[in-house]
């Protein structure tokens, strides 16, 4: 019974603020509501569907909204100054993204640097070389990209179904691939991954390269949505991605978890609280009270799942 | 014909320890070859040459005729080497069949083929006679089981050599038939087998050929047919002398400092009484698993409740003592110096210091003086080698470093000191010093209880011996007692009463 409660009580939690939100205020259940809060967790899923892949190997990557400010930056630049498409800089955003995920990848695997002190460092260093890139300007995007981050195919926004692919993509080459399986080998045990001869540095090395990519596409997408490049973009973006997969089920410790559901739950639990409280007129600066208490909530009840497994052992 | 594998003249060291000096084998197709040693001996370290998870000092290792060089465990895979390591590596979160298959699932188109892994698995496990459930995750299933998964992906390498480190250690014995079955299977398909085992009467029910390794040179090479069980004791301890005593036969001891009557604590304890004096080294004698540590650490009361009387002497005599008591009068030195607590980036005068603090400040402050002093009296004492009481503890020498240890015991002037294989991993004259060090303790009064494999060891400093079998207190000998004695006492019922 406890179990059960335990093992499904993210989805029971999520229904129940659903139903109180929707009982506090009726619109929150509307069609376009509904529609607008998938809207805004696109960047947050893409993001956090990289962030599952690291955080499955037992390690983290806090560098990823910097990465996604970096990548938009260049792209922003190019648009702007060079005249390019939004699409080729859109890649070279990819690009650059793929670019910055691989130096986190050398650094944490042949450096052997702790992966949170070393996506710190590339954190600040990735930001401050995005704020080089734009001069700190704000960077307005043309038409078409905005456009196109709010593109509805009927009530669905485009974006959404491009988030929603991202993140069964990931799920799939976690759950399916020889690749992800052995992430989830290296997060159970690296020492016993590198015992029986699987390739740990080279896995790791690739998780932070999609880490960088993924951040970097989460990074276009939310510039899209709002049609500009502002020193904001991506700002915090890391520790919610964390959030959202902890909150999500998926171990801090690694090894545990499912990509899909998790960042799907995790995301969903942090945009309907946000989106509830904001609809119901809460004071904005409650949502960040209301946030860190689920952090805490979840770890809580991961903590208390694991003794219960000890205990039953 | 010619041994599938030859390992010749392998030398290996860590640091200035020694642990391989002149380590030879060979291992047959079809042929189980036991590795046998006390602990130290080496044969972990021939292993992990083996295996590739080290690289020789010098020496020569060959397959099938070939010499062949190991730049890590995937080259020794790719040369048929298959290694079952004592320690497990299985991944909790991830199915059996997953655990059989990390490093070569089997594809179809990118996508790992779920149908063909299972079947695969199943297969395997199979052979080894075990019945797992190979869609379910590693973490429901016991030690013994895990063990099988570890074997399976042994098995799926197909290798020509398998080695198998204390195999049997966690298995019941049913599980333990199952495996020796599987062996018996494995060498008639041809694989050449390397079982190490503490187990002496399992290694004759299943080898072929019996290695023996001491102080890390190989000392013996037998037909298991054409020897037993004594002889391969003998080679295995070596020659042991009197000579090397260096305690009197006949200290009349001191009274008792701890008497400890009907101690229990099933699984860990039976039953085990004795008394230890003030004065004496009582030396622990007895295989690894008879329950030598968990004595101690029981009479310690460090793993939980025990039954029994235990009293320890005090002002007034003896009286009884609760787990806290005996702690506080009780310094415990064992092989795991960092678990210990010595702290390697820290000063050796700190770490002395850290567990005396409360004695060596003055109003909440920390009187570097005095830390200073103690330091430098206990360095004298212990004759620990190091440039002043400044020098980082990581980087002295493991005898220094166990010095240091017991100098932060020491400290706190003890009436119990437990050294619980105080000298494992130590070089000869490292040993030597720490033997000598528990001799003068000894001589000042404090009571000594001493546990260590190498009977060598024990037969050098004990007044008198505990003989620990099966998790109960067997009985004791006098200081006088012989080498024969001793390894008698191992099997036979004890003559002498406690």
């Amino acid at each position: 019974m406890m179990r059960t409660v335990l093992n499904n009580g993210f989805p029971i939690l999520l229904a129940a603020l659903v139903v109180l939100f929707g009982v506090l205020s009726p619109s929150f259940l509307s069609l376009a509501n509904i529609m607008g809060i998938l809207h805004a967790m696109v960047p947050i899923v893409v993001v956090a569907s990289g962030m599952a892949l690291v955080v499955m190997l037992g390690k983290l990557d806090i560098s990823v909204g910097a990465i996604g400010f970096a990548g938009m930056s260049m792209a922003a630049v190019l648009i702007d100054g060079q005249g390019w498409s939004p699409l080729a800089a859109s890649g070279v955003a990819l690009l650059v993204g793929a670019a910055l995920g691989a130096l986190n990848g050398f650094v944490v695997v042949v450096l052997r640097v702790n992966p949170l002190i070393a996506t710190l460092g590339t954190m600040i260093a990735f930001r401050g070389l995005a704020l080089q890139i734009t001069d700190s300007r704000v960077v307005v995007l043309p038409d078409a990209m905005r456009n196109f981050g709010n593109w509805t195919l009927g009530p669905v926004f485009f974006d959404v179904i491009l988030a929603g692919a991202v993140l069964t993509i990931v799920h799939l080459i976690h759950r399916e691939t020889p690749f992800g399986r052995t992430v989830t080998a290296i997060g159970n045990d690296e020492a016993a991954a590198r015992r029986i001869g699987l390739p740990v540095g080279r896995t790791v090395f690739v998780c932070f390269v999609a880490s960088g990519i993924l951040g970097a596409l989460g990074g276009i997408l939310g510039a899209a949505q709002v049609g500009a490049v502002t020193t904001f973009l991506g700002k915090g973006m890391e520790f919610t991605a964390v959030a959202v997969v902890v909150v999500g089920g998926i171990s801090l410790f690694g090894g545990r978890g499912s990509v899909f559901w998790g960042v799907l739950l995790g995301a969903l639990t942090f945009e309907i609280i946000r989106a509830g409280l904001n609809h119901v007129g809460a004071n904005p600066y409650f949502y960040q009270l209301i946030g860190g208490g689920i952090i805490f909530v979840a770890m809580y009840a991961a903590a208390l799942k694991a003794q219960g497994s000890r205990l039953s052992d | 014909m010619t041994p599938l594998l030859t390992m010749e003249g392998l030398r290996k060291a860590y640091g200035t320890v020694q642990a391989v000096s002149d380590g030879h084998l060979t291992a047959r197709s079809g042929e189980v070859m036991a590795l046998l040693g006390a602990n130290g001996a080496g044969k972990s370290t021939m292993m992990n040459l083996l295996g590739g998870l080290v690289r020789p000092d010098a020496g020569q290792i060959s397959i099938a005729g070939e010499a062949v060089s190991f730049a890590g465990p995937t080259d020794a895979i790719r040369a048929g080497i298959a290694f079952v390591q004592q320690e497990l590596s299985v991944f909790a979160s991830m199915t059996v069949a997953e655990n059989i298959f990390a490093g070569d699932f089997p594809t179809r188109g990118g996508r790992i083929d779920r149908v063909a892994m299972q079947d695969r698995a199943r297969v395997l496990l199979a052979q080894l006679g075990a019945r797992i459930d190979v869609g379910g995750p590693v973490e429901r299933l016991s030690t013994g089981e895990r063990q099988m998964v570890e074997i399976a992906r042994a098995l799926r390498r197909k290798p020509r050599i398998l080695i198998f480190d204390e195999p049997t250690s966690s298995l019941s014995a049913p599980e333990k038939a199952r495996l020796h079955a599987a062996i018996r299977d494995l060498k008639a398909q041809g694989v050449a087998i390397i079982y190490i085992s503490h187990f002496i009467s399992e290694v004759f029910d299943i080898a072929d050929r019996i290695t023996v390794m001491r102080n890390g040179a190989t000392v013996a090479e037998r037909q298991a047919s054409q020897t037993d069980q004594p002889e391969v004791v003998r080679l295995m301890l070596g020659d042991i002398g009197a000579a090397g005593r260096i305690v009197a036969d006949d200290v009349t001891p001191g009274p008792v400092a701890l008497q400890v009557v009907g101690l229990t604590a099933p699984p860990r304890i039976r039953e085990a009484s004795f008394e230890l004096h003030l004065g004496e080294i009582l030396g622990v004698w007895g295989l690894l698993g008879s329950g030598r540590t968990e004595l101690v650490r029981g009479v310690l009361g460090l793993d939980g409740p025990v039954a029994g009387r235990i009293a320890l002497r005090g002002q007034g005599g003896l009286a009884p003592a609760s787990p806290r008591d005996l702690r506080a009068a009780t310094a415990f030195v064992t092989e795991d110096r960092r678990g210990e607590g010595l702290l390697l980036p820290f000063s050796v005068s700190d770490n002395i210091a850290l567990p005396n603090l409360d004695t060596l400040s003055r109003g909440g402050v920390v009187q570097r003086v005095r830390v200073r002093d103690l330091a430098l009296d206990l360095i004298g004492k212990l004759s620990i080698k190091v440039s002043g009481p400044a020098q980082r503890a990581g980087t002295l020498s493991g005898g220094n470093q166990q010095k240091v240890v017991l100098a932060k015991w020491l400290a706190s002037t003890p009436t119990i000191l437990i050294l619980d294989e105080p000298t494992r991993g130590l070089d000869l004259a490292a040993k030597d010093d720490i033997l000598r060090l528990a001799v003068d303790l000894a001589a000042k009064g404090v009571a000594v209880l001493l546990i260590s494999s190498e009977l060598e060891e024990l037969m050098r400093v004990s007044h008198r011996y505990l003989i620990v079998r099966e998790r109960r207190v067997a009985g004791t000998l006098p200081g006088t007692a012989t080498e024969a004695d001793l390894i008698a006492a191992l099997s036979a019922p004890v003559a002498v009463p406690a």
